[in-house]
């Protein structure tokens, strides 16, 4: 019988290793494989064994099979009474029924020198590239932050995902300096005489399960988000595709490991490998979203038949969500039947933005048409923020401030082309931005007051 | 580099130096310290499997035979001439010690 654990432990937790598989021989599991992603165990009779793990440096996780210096290796400690039981990259593991035994390293200078020698070969080189790529998207998503606060703060896969590149980053800063300082410390412990620094210690413990519980917070927060919207799909999809391209890496890996490829064509193949998965996933990724993009999309009320040119026609589609107001509420458009009106709302906890259109279909009536958005954000620094992301958003044209009190708020934009006013407005209020633009008709002081109001009732 | 390292010899290296005055396979070396020194020196596997690597690329030993995984080694004219140092460094400690202590046993 056999059992599959995933095993989560810091690089130099021998100890912690140790004791751990000690603990399951004497409950009857002994380690028989360390795989690429879980361990495997092997049911026996309860054993009472002695685990000691060691690192060998000189060997890879792309390797065929051990080297020779690494069968001499186990020789040795075969001799001194360690059997071997499972190795991965440049971990071995050996187990002895011994009740003395000779530790396999027993010279503390060496121990520590021959650890550091497999840091720098696997752990360094890893967990370096991860820190520089990881606050490469801190300092991205941080960009994104300031210039398009309206969109992320208003959705919940994107807060979510940009909050897992600042985790992995603080994770991992912490890996490589907990590292440093005990390398250092052991340094000189040694250099006097002494023994390396114990790899176990709380602090790791409970800040390895701290993240992972973060891990799995921010996971949970975005699934929840994505099941709230259409674009759950997406992610889900994603992740999938992650998932997949790390699969079928490993994959590769593993099976040009078993054909007993040499190391050098093993690395490279599992490079290319990596590479070619992961732009065939985003390109599979990109023309699914693309092909797929009619699924999801709501079915309208109606539709309407226009003429676009001689011989084709197209299928408009009329919606009819409810709107906070409409062009009927502010006395414009009665009379004509045909207007679609669209409601989309994005909101998390920080943010919730709204989004509104009440327009017609290019049928040739000149009818006025409104879009506006409604951001509410009780945040100062965010308000702020978004404010400023609306005030941005003209490339043409600039927004001027204007003393318009019918609009009843704390400060009144309108857009102006050159000198000429046009019919776009930002009004602020205690707690919501409007963003505002009326087509055919011009916005009368009566009209301001009756949004506003309309905007008060919406919101609360 | 390797001069620095091994300016003085840790008790293990210098008996597996010792051992290697005659030709000796890696595995024979960990039993022959041990009876050697009675038990009171011994060398872990892996830590003869370090020293042994070190030895090699400093010149200190070479490998005479290759039975498949039984590898054999023997010390070389580098390699005897820093046991040779590090015993006259013994015999200086133990000098300094006599004198100062005046501790009557002689070396023998």
């Amino acid at each position: 019988m056999k059992k599959h654990r995933l095993e989560q432990f810091l690089f130099m937790d021998w100890e912690g290793i140790e004791a751990h598989l000690s603990e399951m021989a004497s409950k009857g599991w002994f380690l028989e494989k360390i795989g690429a992603f879980w361990w495997t165990y092997r049911k026996g009779e309860p054993r009472q064994l002695t685990y000691a793990v060691t690192y060998f440096p000189e060997a890879s996780d792309f390797a065929p099979g051990p080297t020779q210096g690494e069968e001499t290796f186990q020789d040795y400690c075969q001799f001194a009474g360690w059997q071997f039981v499972a190795s991965r990259a440049q971990i071995q593991v050996f187990c002895t029924d011994r009740p003395d035994p000779i530790p396999i390293e027993n010279d503390e200078a060496l121990k520590l020198e021959v650890i550091h020698r497999s840091a720098r070969k696997s752990l360094l080189p890893g967990m370096g590239a991860t820190l520089i790529i990881s606050l490469l998207q801190v300092a991205f998503q941080g960009y994104r932050f300031l210039t398009d606060p309206l969109d992320i703060f208003s959705d919940g896969i994107q807060l979510s995902a940009s909050l897992v590149w600042p985790l992995l980053f603080a994770y991992v800063l912490f890996v490589l300096g907990d590292y440093i300082i005990w390398y250092r410390r052991s340094l000189r412990s040694v250099a006097a005489g002494g023994a390396c620094f114990p790899g176990h210690t709380r602090l790791r413990r409970i800040v390895s399960r701290g993240y992972l519980i973060l891990i799995c917070l921010v996971s949970l927060f975005m699934l929840a988000s994505a099941l709230d919207s259409s674009r759950g799909w997406m992610l889900a999809g994603s992740l999938s595709f992650v998932l997949i391209v790390v699969l079928l890496t490993q994959g590769i890996k593993e099976l040009f490991k078993r054909k007993k490829a040499p190391r050098k064509v093993t690395f490279a193949v599992t490079i290319g490998a990596a590479f070619f998965f992961s732009f065939a996933a985003i390109g599979l990724l990109g023309w699914s979203i693309m092909g797929f993009s009619d699924l999801w999309k709501r079915e309208p009320v109606r539709t309407i038949s226009v003429p676009i040119s001689d011989d084709r026609i197209w299928k408009w589609p009329l919606y009819n969500d409810p709107l906070p107001f409409t062009l009927e509420d502010l006395g414009l458009g009665s009379g004509y039947s045909d207007y679609s009106r669209e409601l989309t709302v994005n909101r998390t906890p920080l943010l919730c933005v709204t989004d509104a259109r009440q327009d017609s279909p290019p049928d040739g009536q000149d009818v006025p048409a409104l879009s506006y958005q409604i951001a509410d954000v009780s945040l100062p620094w965010l308000y702020e923020l978004c404010f400023r992301d609306y005030l941005n958003q003209r490339w043409d044209s600039a927004f001027r401030l204007c003393d318009e009190p019918a609009w009843e708020a704390n400060a009144v934009y309108r857009v102006f082309w050159e000198d000429e006013p046009g019919n776009t407005w930002l009004v602020c209020y205690d707690r919501q931005i409007l963003y505002l633009t009326l087509h055919g008709a011009e916005l009368s002081p009566e009209q301001m007051t009756v949004i506003s109001r309309k905007l008060a009732a919406y919101c609360d | 580099m390797p001069r620095e390292k091994f300016r003085t010899l840790t008790e293990q290296m210098f008996y597996i130096l010792l051992c290697l005055r005659e030709e000796c396979c890696g595995v024979d070396i960990m039993a022959r310290v041990d009876a050697l020194t009675g038990g009171r020196v011994t060398v872990g596997p892996g830590t003869l499997y370090t020293l042994l690597e070190s030895f090699l690329t400093a010149g200190m030993i070479r490998e005479t035979r290759a039975e498949g995984r039984r590898r054999s080694y023997l010390i070389t004219p580098a390699g005897s001439a820093m046991l040779e140092e590090e015993y006259q460094r013994l015999l200086l400690l133990a000098e300094d010690y006599r004198r100062l202590t005046g501790s009557g046993r002689d070396p023998q």
